[in-house]
């Protein structure tokens, strides 16, 4: 059992508020993701949870018991760095099992345990070495065994892999799941990196400037993001979005949606699903998110689709898809189409936009009104 | 790559000139410097009829060591017949624990100010450092008077409390701009490992200084060995260090000046700092540099 729960907890560096007002709980056997950009506050939080860094307010609780000021190595955790912080003076068998050592566990054992962890992460030819020698991926492994040869309840990790290149990245990754999965143990892991959030979690807190945006699973923060941040932050390319006036249009509640064809502006009635939170907002200023795969080829789509034809201003193949950036109500938005459907560049063509699935914001909060 | 003989001034006479002048002055230099070095050495070769009947910078007829022989074991310096070896020995005693002590104390105050930021860190770190431009003469009187209070005044020990205490401005600034370079998450990744914070500089940090220990050695070193006025101001009579008998030894002629023992004694005197330097010197521009490069 090892279960996070944290309340109200606030932390400020001088007068910067780092964090305010946090709360989160995290189940046993969870793997929670914090994601958020640079200086969000989600590395200070992991140290937090860590106990090195003194909380100003708040309370933090591991397995129900507060342990505001526990020390670290008493809280049976144990992390992994982004720098991988392994001793540079002592070979990659000895950096293992100094979290041993300190503890004061017998040589035998020590060997033992190291032997085991070594062999899982497939790094036992290594053991002589000294950091200095490993590559990159090496360097990951051994920080990776030092924090597993404890086994203890929590494992953090603040940014494993964003020193390593992509094709490692992609490998570690998924042996972080692997692990996660046979270990069952409480994982909590901190990324910029959107993808390894949505891979990895079983849910994601997204943060910024120190406020938790939403709490979900990777689906529920894609499909219905709580803000115009989180739907920005999630997804790659991100969510289009569009600043047009709901209104109705023979009972049936919509948009407005300007559009260009053939260098004219032409527009677009966009019928939306009728809710009482729309209905409530009719003719103000709404913000309407549109993913790139919700614009897309007409072949194929079903009849909540609404269509339109506009002017493609540039194409950008990534092989599995071709995003077409058109431009709507003034900016430019990307659609994903097939490759083999796309249209040829300065040409014009036609889009079905997947109305069922549009995220609305307020224009002036940037919160969720409604999605579907 | 440009090739580097079409890049400008590569070629040509203000090339060749340019590598003359340099050239001319290193030489200049290294002459006025080694000069000087030459004639203490050659005359301390000498014996004194030689002195007195030769020219300054000629060598020496024969390889003559009666001179480094007396200074070291039979010069008079004051009553005391027992040429320089007691007072060598002397600072020997009082710089080797000096030394130590004053590392040792500014590598730990080094690493807590470093990366153990506690409130006030960068105040405390400030004062220590006035500790460095604190000149000698000003602290002559009240160091005495502490001395006296401790009673270790007149004693080599008295010397090493002085000493370590003026060099600890010195090491924990050495070391403390060493270790700012250490990444914090190393001391973060010991803690979870959990080491405390005389482990972490134990297994860790001392490990990772070998280049700041050398600095910090060869510098006190230097400080500690050549110091006089201290050892002048706190001493008297056998407790003097070998820079204070040196004076002395040169000061007290009895009838003829002795220039082949003086310069021997000066030699011996020397002798140690020069040792230290050339044995780690290399490692002294490298550890003074290490902080601003990663490994």
């Amino acid at each position: 059992m090892a279960t996070i729960s944290i309340e109200h907890l606030s932390k400020s560096f001088g007068s910067t508020d780092i964090l305010k007002d946090i709360s989160l709980d995290v189940k046993d056997g969870e793997f929670l993701v914090l994601l958020g950009a640079s200086g969000c506050g989600k590395s200070t939080l992991l140290n937090i949870i860590a106990g090195l860094e003194p909380i100003a307010d708040g309370e933090i609780r591991l397995d129900g018991e507060v342990v505001n000021d526990v020390h670290p190595k008493n809280r049976d955790i144990a992390m992994v760095f982004q720098s991988y912080a392994l001793y540079p003076n002592m070979t990659v068998e000895r950096n293992i099992a100094f979290g041993l050592e300190m503890r004061r566990i017998s040589k035998a054992d020590r060997k033992a345990a190291v032997l085991e962890v070594a062999t899982m992460l497939q790094i036992e030819h290594l053991l002589a070495r000294k950091p200095a020698q490993l590559s990159g991926g090496q360097r990951q492994r051994v920080a990776m065994g030092r924090a597993l040869v404890r086994r203890p309840k929590i494992f953090l990790f603040d940014e494993p892999l964003s020193n390593l290149d992509a094709k490692l990245r992609g490998e570690m990754r998924t042996e972080i799941k692997i692990l996660h999965q046979s270990l069952k143990a409480t994982m909590v892991y901190v990324t910029h990196d959107q993808i390894e959030a949505m891979t990895l979690a079983d849910r994601i807190a997204i943060m910024k400037d120190g406020v938790i945006q939403q709490v979900g699973t990777p689906q529920e923060i894609y499909s219905k993001p709580a803000n115009m941040y989180v739907a920005g932050f999630v997804g790659a390319p991100p969510m289009n979005f569009v600043e047009v006036d709901l209104i109705r249009r023979d009972s049936q509640i919509g948009i407005n949606l300007p559009a260009i064809l053939k260098g004219k502006p032409k527009d677009y009635f966009l019928p939306l699903e009728t809710s009482k939170q729309l209905e409530a907002r009719e003719n103000t200023r709404i913000i309407l998110g549109l993913r790139p795969e919700m614009i897309t080829h007409t072949a194929f789509t079903q009849s909540t689709s609404a269509e339109i034809e506009c002017d493609v201003e540039l194409l950008e193949p990534t092989g599995a898809d071709t995003l077409c950036v058109i431009r709507l109500a003034g900016h430019p938005a990307k659609a994903r189409v097939s490759p083999l459907l796309a249209c040829g560049p300065g040409e014009s063509m036609a889009f079905s936009i997947d109305t069922t699935q549009v995220c609305v914001f307020d224009a002036d909060s940037k919160k969720l009104i409604s999605s579907s | 790559m440009a090739n580097p003989k079409t890049l400008p001034g590569a070629n040509g006479k203000r090339h060749l000139f340019g590598r003359l002048f340099i050239w001319t002055l290193l030489l200049a230099a290294a002459v006025l410097y080694l000069g000087p070095i030459y004639v203490v050495l050659s005359t301390s070769l000498k014996d004194l009829a030689e002195i007195r009947a030769g020219a300054l910078l000629d060598l020496p007829h024969e390889l003559n060591f009666t001179a480094w022989r007396e200074a070291w074991s039979s010069a008079c310096i004051g009553v005391r017949c027992e040429g320089l070896r007691p007072y060598f020995l002397n600072s020997v005693i009082m710089s080797v624990p000096s030394v130590a002590i004053s590392t040792l104390i500014g590598a730990l105050s080094g690493y807590a100010l470093s990366l153990f930021r506690f409130r006030g860190a960068n105040i405390i770190f400030a004062l220590m450092l006035f500790g460095c431009f604190i000149p000698f003469q000003i602290v002559i009187l009240p160091m005495a008077q502490t001395l006296g209070y401790l009673g270790i005044a007149n004693s080599i020990t008295g010397l090493i409390v002085v000493h370590t205490i003026y060099g600890i401005s010195f090491t924990t600034l050495f070391f403390r701009n060493y270790y700012v370079s250490v990444p914090q998450e190393l001391v973060r990744a010991a803690t979870m490992d959990g080491a405390g914070f005389f482990r972490i500089f134990w297994h860790i940090m001392l490990p990772l200084s070998v280049p700041i220990i050398v600095v910090s050695v060869i510098w006190q070193f230097t400080q500690v060995w050549n110091e006089f006025l201290f050892g002048a101001s706190f001493t008297s009579g056998g407790a003097q260090p070998v820079t204070v008998a040196l004076n002395n030894l040169i000061n007290s002629t009895t009838s003829v000046k002795q220039y082949n023992v003086d310069m021997a004694a000066a030699l011996i005197a020397a002798a140690p700092t020069l040792v230290v330097y050339i044995i780690a010197g290399r490692f002294f521009v490298r550890g003074l540099t290490a902080g601003a490069v990663k490994g």
